[in-house]
């Protein structure tokens, strides 16, 4: 009735595979409500904030603005649609909270007072002192990352680049 | 006003006593190295919240510790006849009552943002050019909080038998269980990696409601000990055996008829009233005297013990 010899082996067997994935990344963390599997190849939901010269909604048409083009870039290389939902900045943070929004632009900064309640990617540009962040819905942890390493590689490219 | 004597520790414990004042210094060091590091990365998460105020809990037995080390054999005054062994004891009372409060404010606050359904949201932070997930950061934090508290926990347990101090007893065995509420959290990191929001809550609940039965414990303990409750050995597994040794002690005396005994723990010492029943009434003042210095001698923690003369208790029940 005793164990197999090699039951407490199996443990130790776990580490090596488990730190690989750690070490790699291996997809992980994904998004509880997996935003990032559903904007690949398919819908970025957008919230644009009216703010210029960051989003400016004023054409009456699609928004437009320095965050928007940066917006249609990264859904380029998704393969995604952009749907945007144009609106006041409580409105639309409200709907990111609720996961009805992936995004929220609009020249928001890193002091902002949704801190806490939304997740904030890393500064993509400055607004005066400001960083300026794009908020994502809160919790998607993959999806954060995505934009944060996207943010991260484009700034560096950016930096070497004509 | 006659106030006790010196205490000094018998030169047998004064290695142990150097040994865990060392340790005490180590761990404080240690654990605010845990503290910075966990502060570094602190970023809303219920588990690294809860982790911070479980390193608060075990920096309160080293600080009430080494708080007491200058009074321990600080001599008894006029004002304090009793000495300052108590300090340790208060001391230790004062932050396990702030610790089971925070305890349970986090328990709330953790149970809170479950039914809220709060997400947490773990962003990256760039390590040599590389932008990675914070949360892998968390987890060789979340090692080296655990690792070195056990190894730190076992090396206390034999100082803190050695000098029968409970402070340090119940530091030992909060280091020593530290890898429970170590690998609670990394399981709670790892859930949330999967893409379970609520093994965040989950796990921070797990760590408060450890940190309320530690907290609790050693409130337990403190106000045991400040009631003068009969003294129980280090570990709390049983009645010290040292006041019926002395009740044995006593009735060996050829003199001695009847012996009754009741001490109290003050920090590591025992202090306390023995009552014989002489057979008959001859030379009692050197015979008391000298069962006096022969009880003394029995054990180092006992660091006085009056005696008093009781006319031939009659009745044989009671007499430890």
């Amino acid at each position: 009735m005793t164990l197999p010899p090699d039951a407490s082996r199996l443990r130790v067997w776990l580490i090596p595979p488990l730190a690989v994935l750690l070490a790699t990344g291996c997809g992980l963390p994904l998004d509880p409500k997996g935003t990032l599997k559903r904007a690949r190849d398919g819908t970025m939901r957008v919230g644009a904030v009216h703010h210029p010269p960051w989003v400016d909604v004023r054409g009456g048409g699609e928004p437009e603005g320095t965050e928007v083009a940066l917006v249609r870039r990264l859904a380029d290389e998704l393969g995604a649609r952009v749907e945007w939902t144009v609106g006041g900045e409580t409105a639309l943070m409200h709907r990111l909270e609720r996961h009805e929004l992936d995004l929220v632009v609009g020249g928001i900064t890193e002091d902002t007072a949704w801190r806490g309640t939304i997740g904030m990617s890393r500064p993509h540009d400055r607004d005066g002192d400001q960083p300026v962040i794009l908020a994502i819905a809160p919790g998607e942890n993959g999806w954060l990352l995505h934009l944060d390493r996207w943010i991260a590689r484009r700034g560096a490219s950016r930096e070497d680049g004509p | 006003m006659k106030p006790l004597a010196d205490f000094e520790f018998p030169s047998d414990r004064r290695g142990f006593l150097r040994r865990a004042v060392r340790l005490e210094a180590i761990t404080i060091a240690y654990l605010l190295s845990v503290l910075v590091l966990f502060g570094l990365v602190y970023d809303g998460t219920q588990i690294i919240k809860a982790e911070l105020v479980e390193v608060g809990l075990s920096l309160t037995a080293p600080i009430a510790f080494l708080v007491a080390q200058p009074f321990r054999e600080r001599s008894p005054s006029v004002q304090f006849p009793y000495g300052f062994h108590r300090v340790v004891s208060i001391a230790f009372l004062v932050a396990s009552v702030g610790l089971v409060a925070l305890g349970a404010f986090l328990f709330l606050d953790s149970g809170l943002s479950l039914i809220q359904v709060h997400r947490p949201t773990i962003g990256s932070i760039e390590v040599f050019g590389r932008v990675i997930w914070r949360g892998w950061l968390f987890l060789p934090i979340l090692v080296w909080s655990v690792v070195p508290a056990v190894f730190l926990g076992r090396a206390k347990a034999e100082p803190s038998r050695r000098l029968h101090d409970k402070v340090l007893y119940a530091d030992a065995e909060m280091n020593r269980a530290d890898w429970k509420t170590g690998l609670t959290a990394i399981l709670g990191i790892l859930g949330i990696a999967l893409g379970f929001w609520w093994a965040d809550s989950l796990a921070a609940l797990l760590i408060s409601f450890n940190i309320l039965l530690d907290g609790g414990k050693n409130l337990r303990a403190c106000v045991f000990d400040l009631m003068d409750r009969v003294p129980h050995r280090v570990d709390d597994a049983a009645v010290e055996a040292l006041p019926a040794r002395i009740a044995t002690e006593l009735k060996k005396l050829d003199w001695v008829r009847d012996a009754r005994v009741r001490l109290r723990e003050a920090g590591h010492v025992f202090l306390g009233e023995a009552f014989v029943a002489p057979v008959h009434h001859r030379d009692l003042m050197p015979r008391v005297a000298e069962a006096r210095d022969r009880l003394l001698r029995l054990d180092w923690r006992l660091h006085e013990v009056v005696i008093q003369l009781e006319e031939g208790a009659t009745d044989e029940a009671g007499s430890s």
